[in-house]
Order: C-alpha cells, then structure tokens, then sequence
C-alpha cells in the first residue's frame, strides 16, 4: 500500500483522494442497504441512519455529554496516574539491581492478570466508588508504562554513557543528561500502547457497577434492546480511543524528536 | 587555549599531553588481553597504534580513556594517574555517538556546560570549534541531519570543547566511504596542526597510519603487546602521491609483513 502511495503518478494522486474520500461514505451506504434488505433481522442490526437518529436523541438529551465526561476523565486519571507511577518505578528498577530484582518477580506475576479479572474485587474494595474505575484503568496503564521505562533505561546504549563521562560528567547528572533523554523514545511507544489499554480497561471498569459512561450506556442499551443506541456508543468509543492516539502521537512526535 | 601554531618546531611545542604507559596488563577472565605493554609519547605527538583485529588495540585505548581498569601496571598523563574517565583525554569513537536529543552546537557545548564554564564562554567556545570544524551552517541542525562526514566532525569538535591533552581515536574514519575518510584524514591533519594534541590514532589501515602519524606501534596477539615501536619521519605535508616514496613503501612494507605474522599466528595457534 505504502509503496504504491509512493510510486503513484501525479496524475492518478486526486484519483487515490477521491477513494480515500468514498471509504466511510461507501461503506455506511453499503450497511444501509444490507440492513434494509431484510437478509439480516434490523432490529439487531440497524442500518446507520437508526443508529444516528438514537446517537442524536441520546446527544440531546444530554446524557451522552455525561456519559462521554465520566468515561474521558476515567481515562484521563488512570492514565495520568498509571503513567506517572509507571515511568517513575521503570525508571528506579532501570537503574537499581536491587530494586529490579526486588519488584520484578511481583509484576511479572501480576501484569498478566487481565484487568477485567479484578472487576469482582475491586467492587467490594471500592464500592461503586470511582475510585475503583481509576483503579482499574491505573492498573491496565501501569504495568506497560512501567515495562517501557524498565526496558527504555536498560536498553541505552553504554556509548552514550561513555561519551558523556569522556566529556567530563559527574555521575549524578548521567540521569538527566543522557539516561532520561536516551530513554524517552522507548517510554513513549509504552505510553502510546497505555492509551490504548486505558480504553479496554475502561470497558471492564464501567461494567463494574456504574451510573454513567460510554461503556455503561452501551450495556444499559443492550438490555433494553435498544441496538441504535449501542453502536453509537461502540462508534463513539471507536471515535474517541481513535482521537487521543492521534493526538497522543502529534504531542509525542514534538517532545521526542530525535526517536 | 586556542592559540595557533605556525609551525610544528620546538619554539611552539605544547606543554600538556605526556602520556606514559608503563608495563600495563589487562586480563579478561583468564585470558591475557594485554601482556606488560610500555610507551611514552611526548606532547603534541601523533602516535598510530596498528595491529591484526583482537590484538587489544582498542582495550588499550579503553583503557587510557579510563573505561577498562588496569590490572597491573600504570598510566599516567602528564604526571597524574589514570582512574577513570574525564575531560582530559577526549575520545572519538568509530561512531559518533553523537547525543541525538541536542542540535550539533548543543552538542559541542556539552562538555564546556557540564564543566561548568561560564554561559559567555561556553558560547563563543562553540561558534570558535564550529568554524575550526566547518559546521558553522549546520550549528542549529540535529545530528541525524547530517552525513557520517560532518557527525564525525562535530563529534571531534565536541572533545575539543573540553581543551583535552589528548585525543584518544578508535578507528574514527573506519565507517565512513574511502572518499570521505580522505577527506577526514586531511581534515584532521589540518585541525591538529592548529591545535597540536597528543593523539593515539587506532587503526588496522596501514596506509592511514603512514599517512597520519609521526610513529607507529605495531601491536601482536594472543596476549597483545608491542612488537615493533617505528618512527615515521615521512615530510609533512604528505601528499597521496608520497604512496608512491620509498620510505613510505618501505615503512609499509615492514608494517605489512609484522602484522601478516601476527594474523598467521591467530590461525595457527
């Protein structure tokens, strides 16, 4: 695909923007027809005209703001904290023998828990408090975070090490100087890969007993056989996951330009 | 500090940059990797260090860098022992090593910055070593914009920032494309005629040796030691076609048959 892009004549480049411009339009007047056809039964299947009429009522009656508010600043407080704790320890067991041999067996044990796994504990620690949705997003965040600082600081390259004591660094600098630098390219792919947990985690969380959110209000709708409802909710979800990765990798690019 | 020097007579010998290397022994595990190793190289000499691979050229040189500990024996620059590493002695490495997060300036300025030198001072010291060094365009550039040429070049600016006694080269032109390394070779004879540092130049390029150095130390195997210690007295400025003087072909000659004994060795033993 990519090669073509770039092999492609000037004159056939508007061609390739016209299909690029007729993808998502095709492909929703394609799902409307199926679904009018009668091949499949549109009451599970709507086609996206339903879906937008039920996105719209939801958007007006205010609920999807709620929804959309509580689902982003679970996001956004699991993330932040996940990512501060994660890079902060990543960075100690980078460094620390002691500290990595201390603390890496415990996650290596814990990481792979799937963090819907947690879902039954964490409602009888937290309640249906939001601190258990934090929870939940924190612990998917955390152990990628930290895997990628861990990694990020081992893999410097010891020439840089070299060069910088070579040119007459003390030792307690070689941290902020070259190991934080050297390191951040690495601990940003970890965090870019943690926006995307976030979002799964926050499925798991939501269905840990909630009153509003995306992913709740997908469920709710479900129960009430109210199908439009529930793929604007999988779109929006789709949407938004979409949207900090990007913006997540226009922010990334600007602060680590030399990855 | 940046005087230059009209010419390379005694009235202008520099000051700084003895090295002394006296019985130095390196072991890794039980192998010997350097065998009661000796020299002294007065200041402002251009010394190279030839030998077949896995001789312990370059484990020498980590060692006077005060990367690789001495097991027995001492080096000393001018009077005071090596311990570890330190501005004094700037190494180029076969890469550069550049550090990617910093525009090449930054990057000349670094030592000056953490040697804690005045702002002023660290400023005009880097636009000085970008001119020396024909970088003065590419100042604000990353190093990754740059070709091998130029990245060498400023990674060579960078240790003279710290004003170091010696330079310390590992293979610094082995990377690069036969055009480019001549053009380095040159570039470096002209940078060291303005500011004569005491260099050790590491190579396995006989005609790079000749060409650059004013002695030659040819290093053996298995342990590593020096087997030969030759003076290159060749008139400077060289041109290419002194490739074709017959000192030069003699001095080749000699440095071509220790080494082929040395390797012969390695694949008999």
């Amino acid at each position: 695909m990519a090669d073509r892009i770039a092999g492609a004549s000037s004159g056939s480049r508007w061609q390739e923007q016209l299909v690029l411009l007729a993808s998502l339009p095709l492909f929703l007047i394609g799902w409307e027809v199926i679904s009018r056809s009668g091949i499949v039964n549109a009451r599970l299947f709507p086609p996206p005209s339903d879906v937008a009429i039920a996105t719209w009522g939801w958007a007006r009656s205010g609920q999807l703001w709620t929804d959309l508010g509580m689902s982003v600043s679970r996001i956004a407080v699991g993330l932040t904290t996940g990512t501060t704790v994660g890079v902060a320890v990543g960075l100690a067991t980078g460094q620390v023998r002691v500290v990595a041999n201390l603390l890496t067996p415990i996650f290596q044990i814990l990481r792979p828990i799937p963090p819907i796994a947690f879902v039954p504990i964490v409602i009888l620690w937290f309640g249906l408090s939001e601190l258990g949705k934090y929870f939940l997003v924190f612990w998917g965040v955390f152990f990628t975070v930290w895997m990628a600082a861990h990694l990020g600081v081992r893999r410097v390259d010891p020439h840089y090490l070299r060069a910088a004591r070579m040119l007459g660094t003390p030792e307690y600098r070689l941290f902020r100087e070259i190991l934080l630098p050297a390191a951040l390219p690495v601990i940003f792919v970890g965090i870019r890969t943690a926006v995307s947990i976030a979002f799964y985690t926050l499925v798991a969380a939501e269905l840990a007993g909630t009153f509003a959110g995306v992913a709740y209000r997908i469920d709710v709708a479900q129960q009430n056989l109210q199908i439009g409802q529930v793929m604007g909710g999988l779109l929006l979800l789709g949407l938004v996951s979409s949207l900090s990765d990007r913006l997540f990798e226009h922010v990334s690019r600007r602060l680590v330009w030399w990855s | 500090m940046m005087q230059l020097r009209i010419d390379r007579g005694e009235s202008a010998a520099p000051v700084r940059g003895r090295l002394a290397v006296d019985r130095v022994s390196i072991r890794f595990g039980t192998a010997l990797a350097l065998s009661e190793l000796s020299f002294a190289l007065a200041p402002g000499s251009f010394m190279a260090l030839l030998g077949p691979s896995g001789c312990g050229k370059s484990t020498l040189l980590n060692a006077i860098a005060g990367f690789q500990p001495v097991e027995t024996g001492t080096i000393q620059l001018d009077g005071t022992a090596v311990t570890g590493p330190g501005a004094d002695r700037g190494v180029v490495f076969q890469q550069p090593w550049l550090f990617p997060w910093m525009t090449v300036r930054d990057n000349i300025a670094y030592g000056p910055r953490m040697r804690g030198l005045p702002r002023a001072e660290i400023a005009a010291q880097a636009d000085t070593l970008l001119k020396v060094v024909g970088l003065a365009h590419a100042a604000l550039k990353y190093p990754q914009q740059l070709s091998g040429g130029m990245q060498q070049r400023a990674a060579i600016a960078r240790v003279l920032a710290n004003d170091p006694a010696v330079l310390l080269m590992d293979e610094p032109f082995a990377a690069l494309d036969a055009q480019t390394r001549s053009m380095m070779q040159a570039y470096l004879l002209e940078v060291w005629s303005k500011l004569p540092k005491t260099i050790v130049f590491v190579t396995h390029d006989i005609d790079e040796a000749l060409l650059l150095s004013d002695r030659i130390i040819v290093m053996g195997t298995q342990p590593g030691r020096v087997i030969a210690d030759l003076a290159n007295l060749l008139p400077r400025p060289r041109p290419a076609e002194i490739a074709f003087d017959s000192h030069y072909l003699d001095l080749k000659k000699q440095c071509f048959d220790l080494i082929r004994a040395e390797t012969l060795k390695s694949f008999t033993s």
